[in-house]
């Protein structure tokens, strides 16, 4: 073990940003220009770096999703975030954080063409253009809603839900506003009906549940809202 | 090209009128007819006996004044592409080949010596349509991708598969001929497959399909503005890899590469 000042709980450093290709993350740093690829195994763990859980609950929730005792995981999760540390990716406490600080949430431009991308029929698995922290929280919430079995899997390629929106300026102003059908969970798709194969490759949609999913709905200094019909329709559909 | 145009002149008719054919196809219209471009001076100002005699200016600043003369087309090609980067953004643009067929484009990322210039010309030979063999502009603006043409020359070496073209062309650089003189210009076209070709003598293979972070990953290395551009560069790419299809392919045999190219476009929608 080397002697790396790893905060706990860890987070990704606010200028890393993350783009989820499952079942791979690909990290890039703006402060370097450096483009990080992360294997499956590590891409597990840094999805799950959200500034809440220590290594401990990192591993219990890979423990948990994997299958495995936590004791044999334990000791990779810790690596994987040293590595992490090592490279400079995570937050080390002088950064201002992003966690669990409102609707208010930058999010990358490019999440806008998740949620407006059609989905791919027949196609394996989830394809999610960007999870970022916010991102990837209400996905989480979406997800841990949804009853993910062999039938949503299997039929028709995708859930949508049918979401009414509108963009706000920062002023309060109502800028835009429209219709669309959001391929839940980032295009949950068919492809496989293992079920046990279909949770691993979904796997990060299903940890945590600590943010609204609204939150995900803010894009670019925008901030995108859902009135209480859609939000209660939305709800009943995923009860 | 794209928004950005240039002039040049040169103190020497002969090199103007060398340039002129090389470089006619990246003429393009003025963006507005009231737009200054930018001027390139490609002069002779050495003393007869000097080895070092050419110089490039841009608007009058002095670029590159000591340019041996088998260097004079090179660096004004550097200095076009510099400019063309200048006015990319919020394009992104990517060190690739690119060509097109039946409206759908190709393109070929990667490092030097990797094939993708090679790769490019002969498809153009072939019937594909030439978008650039250096520097290829994704616009993004738009629900695809779409790749704008750079129909910069294309560099050809005596000795290699593409050699007749040199031979039968009557441009005094043998090393570049302008594009149109392999095939037709194409214009902006969706992106349909991104591909990274590598030259690798007797190890030829079918293309290999990447999975998007190695796409991601591997359009991301040929980003020359990835820093100056930022997240949304990245972002960009993320939004391309996941969306274009991506494969790695080891060129040997260029008429096998063409027929897996031609395989592979025609099986894409």
């Amino acid at each position: 073990m080397t002697d790396l000042a790893i905060p706990s709980p860890p987070a990704p450093h606010p200028a890393v940003e993350t783009a989820y290709l499952a079942p791979e993350a690909v990290l890039y740093d703006e402060r370097t220009a450096r483009v990080y690829r992360l294997n499956p195994s590590a891409s597990a763990v840094w999805m799950l770096l959200d500034g809440t859980g220590d290594v401990e609950a990192i591993s219990a929730e890979i423990g948990e999703i994997f299958d495995v005792p936590v004791a044999t995981v334990r000791g990779d999760v810790a690596a994987a975030i040293e590595q992490f540390a090592a490279q400079g990716l995570l937050r080390t406490g002088d950064e201002p954080s992003a966690a669990g600080s409102g609707p208010m949430i930058d999010v990358p431009d490019s999440v806008r063409p998740m949620l407006t991308s059609p989905p791919v029929d027949g196609e394996v698995a989830v394809r999610v253009a960007l999870f970022t922290r916010a991102g990837r929280a209400v996905l989480a919430h979406l997800a841990d809603s949804v009853d993910l079995d062999r039938a949503h899997l299997a039929h028709a390629g995708v859930v949508e839900v049918p979401i009414q929106w509108c963009f706000v300026a920062p002023g309060g102003d109502t800028v835009s506003a429209g219709n669309l059908r959001w391929p839940l969970a980032g295009a949950m798709v068919a492809g496989t009906t293992d079920l046990d194969e279909a949770r691993r490759r979904l796997w990060p949609l299903g940890h945590g549940n600590r943010a609204g999913w609204e939150r995900l709905l803010a894009a670019d200094g925008w901030v995108m809202t859902v009135d209480g019909d859609t939000l209660e329709a939305l709800e009943r559909l995923l009860a | 090209m794209h928004d950005a145009h240039f002039a040049i002149e040169s103190n020497r008719s002969d090199m103007a009128a060398r340039l002129g054919t090389l470089l006619g196809d990246l003429r393009a219209p003025a963006v507005a007819p009231d737009a200054t471009p930018v001027v390139y001076t490609v002069d002779w100002h050495g003393p007869p006996w000097s080895s070092h005699p050419w110089g490039v200016w841009r608007n009058g600043e002095p670029r590159a004044t000591t340019l041996v003369p088998s260097a004079v087309v090179e660096y004004l090609l550097w200095e076009i592409t510099r400019l063309l980067l200048e006015h990319a953004s919020p394009d992104i643009p990517a060190y690739a080949g690119a060509v097109a067929r039946n409206g759908k484009a190709l393109m070929l990322a990667g490092r030097r010596r990797t094939g993708k210039s090679t790769l490019t010309a002969w498809l153009t030979t072939r019937g594909w349509g030439f978008l650039t063999d250096e520097v290829a502009i994704l616009g993004l603006s738009g629900e695809r991708a779409v790749v704008l043409p750079f129909w910069r020359p294309v560099g050809v070496r005596r000795g290699g598969p593409l050699e007749h073209v040199v031979a039968d062309s009557d441009i005094d650089d043998p090393a570049l001929v302008p594009a149109s003189t392999l095939g037709a210009l194409a214009s902006a076209t969706p992106l349909a497959a991104v591909v990274l070709p590598m030259y690798s003598p007797g190890h030829s293979h079918d293309l290999a399909p990447l999975t998007p972070a190695e796409t991601l990953v591997g359009l991301t290395e040929h980003l020359p503005l990835l820093r100056q551009q930022g997240r949304q560069s990245f972002a960009a790419m993320v939004r391309v890899a996941d969306t274009v299809p991506g494969y790695s392919l080891a060129v040997d045999d260029l008429h096998k590469a063409e027929q897996q190219l031609s395989d592979l476009m025609g099986s894409l929608p």
